[in-house]
């Protein structure tokens, strides 16, 4: 599996707090700077507002300066980062007790390598995709966010979501067969 | 392996946690299969969808807007830095000064201790100070319920409060209203205020509500001359900036129109300036080509004729 997007800064991640801890504060900007495109995006794959993702985002910082004597070291960071951004962005759901409205804002992906042909149908596949998941649950959202955005192994997944391995394998397995079922009218041949 | 396990395989493979076993196995599936291999291509382009949903770049300000809130260092459970719960314990002073907590970097608690007050309940025990304090504050409490009950309730009591409760009655009766205590308080009497006589407690009410009217007015006005400067100055600036934009605008267009019509002319004098030049350099050398070959022609004409001769 390929490796995290996020998981090769975790040796330094703890120097960066350790010197936080002991006053530096450009640590703590430096961990904010690494994590906020993660972190928003756990956001915005759960909320699917900018906006309000952009709040959680800032929430979900804050909170990791409040818990930071919660944080064990001998886990990764950026599982207990992620497992705060999902908590604070179900909070928020719950808070505001709405289902928000879908965002239109999708991005194209950037297929510079690729064949004009090759961009045009990968963008295509892509906003199909994108536009399917947003009809999803927010629990199938997620799970696939960790897996597929994010990149975290079912172990990973099982650590931010406080489930088990088997559980998160059949979360899995299910948010895609509903997402295929969001497609069946899109196919790779087409 | 049943349709369900099989494509439970499938996506194990897919997310690249299939055992070197395992995707064998599924391999020889697909071998066999043709609607197995059909579902795997689907699966495929799915996973590949999914992958190909770009990331969304964090808004601009969010690692400032952070910072901005973030503590020099960050709170810990012992109160260094401050509070980590939200109804945590004071971080100033506890029960007694015994239990100051500290208030940051490099700065002890060390006052002399200080008795808070505190309630007692039964089974707890009190020290010597604090039952010394009980007598004597139970003493100035009994004396205190003898001179209530004594001038307050006005027991015994006095000969001339004995005639009966028409009396006290009396006493207590206020004037009546008459039309003179009641005033229009505004044009168009949309509100009426009754301002009875001897009862200065109303009157009171009445000039603080005045005080209101006229707070609110002028706070009325305030507000509304401010809006009235906001709207003006948003209105010039609008006003100045779609002038700007016009001009600009136009300006642009006439420069244009000019510099066309400037490059026309020019390219049209130009063009006609060497046609006439060229059909005048062609004319010169025609002529004076057909000159020299009558010349010549006429002078060859002349020797033959001046030799035959």
């Amino acid at each position: 599996m390929a490796q995290s997007r996020v998981i090769e800064h975790e040796a330094s991640d703890q120097e960066l707090l350790t010197r936080y801890r002991n006053g530096d504060r450009d640590a703590f900007a430096e961990i904010v700077v690494r994590y906020q495109r993660p972190v928003y995006n756990a956001a915005l794959w759960m909320l699917r507002n900018v906006d309000d993702a952009r709040d959680v985002a800032q929430a979900v910082f804050l909170k990791v300066v409040e818990r930071l004597d919660d944080y064990d070291p001998r886990y990764k960071f950026f599982s207990w980062i992620y497992r705060i951004a999902v908590n604070e962005s179900l909070n928020f759901k719950r808070r505001h007790g709405r289902e928000e409205p879908l965002d239109e804002d999708a991005e194209l992906p950037d297929g510079d390598a690729l064949s004009p042909e090759s961009q045009m149908q990968l963008a295509e596949r892509s906003r199909h995709v994108h536009q399917a998941l947003q009809s999803l649950s927010t629990n199938d959202r997620t799970v696939l966010m960790l897996r597929h955005f994010s990149e975290c192994s079912y172990e990973e997944i099982a650590e931010i979501l406080d489930l088990d391995e088997k559980t998160v394998k059949s979360r899995l397995f299910e948010a895609r067969h509903r997402l295929g079922g969001k497609l069946k009218d899109w196919g790779p041949e087409q | 392996m049943n349709r369900t396990a099989l494509t439970q395989r499938m996506h194990l493979v897919l997310d690249g946690a299939a055992t070197p076993d395992e995707a064998a196995e599924l391999e020889r599936d697909l071998a066999a299969d043709p609607a197995a291999r059909a579902e795997y291509a689907r699966l495929e382009a799915l996973f590949a969808g999914l992958a190909a949903i770009p990331g969304a770049h964090p808004p601009e300000g969010l690692v400032a807007a952070v910072m901005a809130a973030v503590p020099d260092q960050p709170p810990t459970r012992g109160g260094v830095g401050g509070s980590v719960q939200l109804f945590d314990e004071s971080g100033v002073i506890g029960e007694t000064s015994d239990t100051i907590l500290p208030m940051g970097r490099g700065r002890a608690g060390s006052v002399e201790p200080v008795v808070q007050p505190k309630f007692y309940f039964k089974g707890e025990s009190m020290n010597g100070q604090q039952k010394r304090n009980v007598w004597i504050g139970g003493g100035v409490a009994a004396v205190a319920a003898v001179l209530l009950v004594s001038f307050g309730m006005n027991i015994p009591p006095r000969s001339s409060d004995t005639a009966g409760t028409i009396a006290p009655a009396q006493r207590y009766r206020a004037d009546q209203n008459t039309s003179d205590n009641v005033n229009a308080a505004q044009a168009g009497g949309q509100t009426m205020q009754v301002v009875p006589r001897g009862q200065p407690a109303l009157a009171a009410q009445a000039e603080s509500n005045a005080v209101n009217n006229a707070t609110n007015s002028a706070t009325a006005k305030a507000v509304d001359s401010a809006t009235a400067k906001a709207v003006d100055s948003a209105t010039a600036k609008a006003v100045d900036s779609a002038t700007a934009k016009a001009v600009d605008s136009a300006t642009a267009k006439a420069v244009d129109s000019a510099t066309a019509k400037a490059v026309d002319s020019a390219t049209a004098k130009a063009v006609d300036s060497a046609t006439a030049k060229a059909v005048d350099s062609a004319t010169a050398k025609a002529v004076d080509s057909a000159t020299a070959k009558a010349v010549d022609s006429a002078t060859a004409k002349a020797v033959n004729n001046a030799t035959i001769k």
